[in-house]
């Protein structure tokens, strides 16, 4: 059941307004409220969660809106937020599964003996590297860890403190031995591809590898600085096990859900159908929140859960930003790249390469039949047309969550990359696009499930313009902004701003647009409140 | 045992004769030995058609820099001019994209005020951080893999140079740095063709587009360091150095190529050529691909499966084909006016049109409206052509290493006949003065040069490949064979300092070498 919230709020100031609801602005807000601060969250759609978001689109069938699957969420802040008592609930993925068009398919699975066997099937040599290499990419990623639990040193900055963060953040990396430095280097710098092709020699196994360096990004396999997406693979944490990525009970809405409750224990408030129009700055000095309505709601701090152009083009405005500060923002990028279709089926989708039941629907299936199918997706978007021919990663929550159809009924989740935000006709035409977008993504599966087609009862399709439209995802992107090299760590958002503040005093972000960036993590909403709170302190 | 020799120098490029002559100065006995019959390497004239000769396939001397041409001695060759190249654009438009900096805005005015003003900040952005990148790409590189034993003072000191631009400099450039230059281009320049003249300062040679990130890491590397150049220019260089290394008693051996190193007991004894001569020496220096040397012409023995597993992985993946054509008369392209002489333009109309061509090199085909970058270097040297004729060099991008189908004559053809097209489109006529044409594509280079996959640079200057070049084991020109030296464009710091891998090599063979401290 998707949780209802009041329409208004019963004060007029608060200590603290956060703008948005999504999973970040709910777990800084729960943070701030456990801290004893008094916290109102304003949220513009009627339903809390953003695009980690669950909602029953046609009757009986609850969607997994956007996000599907969830892997970096920070495990001390599931501690911190008591989340597990307010209802969450993550099973891990089983399998990893790729159809192939030859009617022949790779599963990998939780179990790597069973893995090894089945990539065995494709490549004696890789069956036997896939050990080591999975090794290798756990030790790294175990350096990798701090860098996101701590927030982004500035290296031009002549602060001691900043120095001695910076090192601490590094401090994984000293202790690499040589060998493990070299491989991190060429994370950092190749692309997915490349990478992949050092150690694998099976197409087959490389193509579902390499796209976890592309998704959310406007950048192909090959693109340089893709392979570093590699290591959160090996970087997931449920339950503080390092693993892979795992299932939300009742889709990626039930995390936000969760969070939801844990910040009204402590005493939150949550509004839904608020849209913020403005910040109410006097002075350099933010002073409360301005609503579409016209309401006004007065505040000691104001943190903005949206995305930086939002933030600082729509909330604080160009006339209260230097010009520089204003270029630095107009040059950062947002250029979606992903599109998302969900259906509600009455039949479980049967693959040719392995028909019935099985295992292999219970984890994720990736269409992605090789590094040049993929990259050709890429190349049709980057003159803008959506790939006609998609990477498609399809779940079907329904076999861990039940009661998100009806009995005997389904719904599959399909995320699909590449759908350019800016196609040829203008973004705003996507509308007309929409179904043939849809229509390739159906298509393209049929080829793999045969029964698809007939089973589908409905389809929701969401375009790039759509996510930007009913999520405030500008340009469609994802993450709340591209994650590429030049937009990360102590760039993230512009440089001198990435540590939750803003030029103007008492306004804070907390959102995917700041360190560590996009996905259902909770960082950036756990050290943006931490950052509120020292400072408060001091 | 004495020897007659002291080292062996494989290749005789630009690399191999600046490593032989600074060999030679240090008093040391060196004997060259080039696999071709003419010394240059790729910077080495051919003369393709009788009477038409080529200046070699790399023209530019633009990043030569003067320490190195002082250490060689060679100091007065250098000239504070780099020549103009201009920009070709649709429907007639014309502009510099390099020259004198106030004759370039001037020219890129008439285009577009935006442009002349963003090239006076792009120039002044590339004139501050001068200094770092031009540190880096002439000091010793840094033994990134080790930061644990002597490296931590220097990396902090290196740190610190980067520090000296200022904070806003300094984040300004690890900013732009991992960018895709189509980006970073974008940030300056509005026109189109513009923006894809310039893109190719960082991407001739290489497998990478305007969209993949790094590539401004490369244009960084190009345009801060150009403006010098050299007299008579590459074919004035490699003259130069012939001639020096003569002077200093370097000796030759032309037309044979080495086909092994012989090694004891992981020290090198000598090399063996392609006719069965052995030299005898203790030190070898390679100006050759590192992966050559390495995978080739060592015995399996001499090195760990680490270490062959690396080099192999050393991509070396040529994208670049070479085009030369004997021309009747000049070139005259359309939109130049009457009192401009073009020797070097370039046609890449658009960011999206370079993507485009570059998108078939990656499924082994090759785009029937290539980038080309043209040189007409029998302007400056007359004598490479017969009276009233003209010799025309084209570096064509993109072409794969192996087509779908090979290299056959139809498919050789076809590229050639891409080419002469889009330059008679603008320079309408042209196809009708051509008199002769020599194409090299990537396995031609590959066989003609040695080069593995036909890579120009002797491996991609990807930032992996640039912060270690070629692997950790060879990172600072020294390889786990004792004597064995490398010193082409495949180490630090690549191909994009005319002669500086040569230059810093010797400082392995020679303690007391002048480089660093003249570097410094
Ligand atoms: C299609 C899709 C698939 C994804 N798949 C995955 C996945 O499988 N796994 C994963 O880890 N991540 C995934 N992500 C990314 C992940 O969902 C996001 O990075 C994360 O949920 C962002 O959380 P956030 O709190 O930072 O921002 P958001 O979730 O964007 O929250 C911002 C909130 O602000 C609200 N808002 C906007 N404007 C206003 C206003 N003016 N006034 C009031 N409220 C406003 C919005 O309605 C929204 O609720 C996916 C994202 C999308 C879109
Ligand atoms: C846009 C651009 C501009 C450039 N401009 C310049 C420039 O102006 N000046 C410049 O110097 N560089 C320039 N370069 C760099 C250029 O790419 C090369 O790096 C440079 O020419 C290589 O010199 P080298 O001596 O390392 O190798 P090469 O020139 O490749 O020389 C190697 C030699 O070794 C010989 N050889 C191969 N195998 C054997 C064997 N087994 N035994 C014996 N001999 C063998 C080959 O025949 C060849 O002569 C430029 C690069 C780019 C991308």
């Amino acid at each position: 059941m998707v949780m209802k919230f009041k329409n208004k709020p019963d004060h007029s100031r608060y200590d603290v307004v956060v703008v948005g609801g999504g999973h970040n602005g709910l777990t800084c807000a729960a943070y701030l409220a456990k801290a004893g601060k008094s916290v109102l969250v304003l949220e513009k759609r009627p339903v809390v969660g953003g695009s980690a978001v669950s909602q029953e689109v046609f009757p009986g069938f609850t969607y997994t809106v956007c996000s599907y699957v969830v892997s970096l969420f920070r495990p001390h802040i599931v501690r911190d937020l008591e989340l597990a008592r307010h209802g969450l609930e993550i099973i891990p993925l089983e399998s990893s599964f790729s159809p192939l068009p030859n009617g022949d398919s790779l599963c990998r699975w939780g179990d790597p003996h069973r893995t090894r066997r089945e990539i065995a099937r494709f490549s004696a040599k890789d069956a036997e590297i896939s050990t080591e290499f999975s090794l290798a990419m756990s030790q790294l990623a175990r350096f990798t860890k701090s860098i996101i639990d701590n927030p982004a040193p500035n290296p031009a900055s002549l602060n001691p403190g900043e120095l001695v963060q910076a090192f601490r953040a590094s401090q994984g990396l000293r202790e690499a031995n040589a060998d493990q430095r070299f491989t991190y280097m060429k994370l950092l710098t190749m692309s997915a591809a490349d990478f992949l092709d050092q150690w694998f020699e099976s197409d087959v196994l490389k193509a579902p590898m390499s796209v976890s360096g592309i998704i959310g990004t406007f950048l192909g396999v090959r693109s340089p600085g893709t392979a570093y997406v590699l290591l959160h693979h090996y970087m997931g944490e449920i339950d503080g096990a390092m693993r892979a990525w795992g299932f939300s009970k009742g889709g990626t809405g039930g995390i936000s859900e969760a969070i939801a409750r844990s910040a009204l224990s402590y005493g939150t408030e949550i509004v839904t159908e608020a849209d913020v129009s403005n910040v109410i700055i006097k002075n350099g000095k933010a002073m409360g929140v301005a609503l579409q309505n016209g309401d006004e709601i007065q505040a000691d701090t104001v943190i903005s859960g949206l995305d930086p152009r939002r933030t600082y083009m729509s909330l604080i405005g160009e006339e209260h930003l230097d010009s520089e500060l204003t270029e630095q923002i107009g040059h950062y990028k947002f250029r979606g790249s992903s599109g998302k279709v969900n259906l509600a089926v009455d039949k479980l989708p049967e693959f040719v390469s392995r028909p019935g039941d099985g295992p292999h629907l219970y984890g994720d299936v990736a269409i992605a039949p090789s590094v040049q199918y993929l990259e050709k997706a890429y190349d049709q978007a980057k003159y803008g047309e959506f790939s006609e021919r998609p990477y498609i990663n399809m779940v079907i929550p329904t076999l861990v969550d039940p009661t998100m159809a009806p009995p005997g009924k389904h719904v599959i989740s399909c995320f699909v990359q590449y759908a350019p935000y800016d196609i040829k006709e203008g973004a705003s035409n996507w509308p007309q696009k929409r179904e043939a977008f849809g229509d390739a993504v159906v298509d393209t599966l049929s080829e793999y499930i045969p029964n698809l087609k007939d089973s589908i009862l409905h389809r929701q399709v969401l375009t790039p313009w759509d996510l930007e439209q009913e999520f405030g995802l500008t340009e469609g992107n994802i993450f709340h902004g591209e994650l590429s090299m030049e937009q990360l760590l102590y760039l993230r958002p512009a440089a001198g701003w990435a540590k939750y503040k803003t030029p103007v005093r008492n306004l804070w972000m907390c959102a995917s647009g700041t360190h560590p960036g996009g996905g259902i993590m909770g960082a950036s909403g756990e050290m943006a409140a931490k950052a509120i709170l020292g400072r408060h302190a001091a | 045992m004495k020897h007659q020799f002291d080292v062996v120098v494989i290749g005789g490029g630009h690399n191999g004769l600046t490593n032989a002559c600074l060999l030679a100065m240090s008093g040391k006995r060196v004997v060259l030995v080039e696999k071709r019959n003419d010394l240059g390497g790729l910077a080495a004239s051919i003369e393709f058609e009788p009477g038409f000769k080529s200046a070699g396939i790399w023209h530019e001397t633009g990043n030569v820099t003067e320490a190195v041409m002082k250490l060689l001695r060679l100091d007065s060759l250098i000239q504070n001019e780099s020549e103009t190249v201009y920009a070709l654009g649709e429907s007639g438009r014309i502009a510099p994209v390099s020259g004198p900096v106030d004759r370039t805005v001037f020219g890129l005015n008439e285009v577009s005020r935006a442009d002349g003003k963003g090239y006076l900040r792009y120039r002044e952005f590339m004139r501050r951080i001068r200094p770092v990148i031009s540190r880096f790409l002439t000091e010793r590189p840094l033994n990134l893999m080790a930061v644990e034993s002597e490296a931590p003072m220097e990396l902090l000191t290196r740190a610190l140079g980067l520090r000296r631009l200022g904070a806003h400099d300094m984040v300004e450039l690890l900013r732009v740095a991992p960018m895709p230059v189509s980006d970073f281009l974008s940030e300056y320049f509005e026109s189109d063709f513009i923006k894809g003249a310039l893109s190719l300062n960082s991407l001739l040679g290489t497998f990478a587009a305007p969209r993949s990130p790094g590539t401004t890491t490369n244009l960084l590397m190009h345009e801060s360091m150009s403006g010098l150049s050299i007299k008579g220019g590459s074919l004035g260089l490699t003259d130069a150095l012939i001639k020096r290394a003569r002077d200093l008693g370097v000796s030759f051996r032309c037309g044979q190529a080495v086909s092994r190193i012989l090694v004891d007991n992981k020290s090198v004894e000598g090399v063996e050529l392609e006719n069965g001569d052995i030299v005898k020496v203790a030190a070898v220096s390679a100006s050759i691909n590192p992966k050559t040397v390495l995978l080739d012409l060592l015995p399996v023995a001499a090195l760990t499966h680490t270490t062959a597993d690396r080099i192999s992985n050393f991509r070396c993946n040529g994208t670049t084909a070479h085009l030369l054509l004997a021309v009747d008369g000049p070139v005259l392209f359309e939109a130049a006016s009457k009192d401009q002489t073009i020797s070097h333009a370039r046609i890449a109309p658009t960011l999206d049109h370079v993507e485009k061509a570059f998108d078939a090199v990656k499924y082994r085909g090759f785009s029937e409206a290539p980038v080309l970058d043209i040189t007409i270097p029998s302007i400056e040297r007359p004598n490479l052509a017969p009276d009233g004729k003209n010799v025309v060099s084209v570096m064509v991008s993109y072409a794969p290493f192996e087509p779908e189908g090979g290299w056959n004559d139809a498919a050789r053809a076809t590229l050639t006949n891409s080419v002469v097209d889009v330059i008679t489109e603008f320079a309408p006529g042209f196809e009708r003065r051509v008199i002769a044409t020599k194409l090299s594509t990537p396995a031609d280079l590959a066989s003609e040069y040695g080069l593995p996959g036909g890579h120009l640079h002797h491996g991609e200057p990807g930032l992996d490949q640039i912060l270690v070049r070629p692997i950790p084991e060879c990172f600072d020109h020294t390889t786990p064979v004792q004597g064995l030296t490398l010193c082409g464009s495949g180490t630090h710091p690549g191909g994009s300092v005319a002669c500086m891998a040569g230059a810093l090599a010797t400082h392995e063979n020679l303690p007391k070498s002048k480089v660093r401290s003249d570097a410094a």
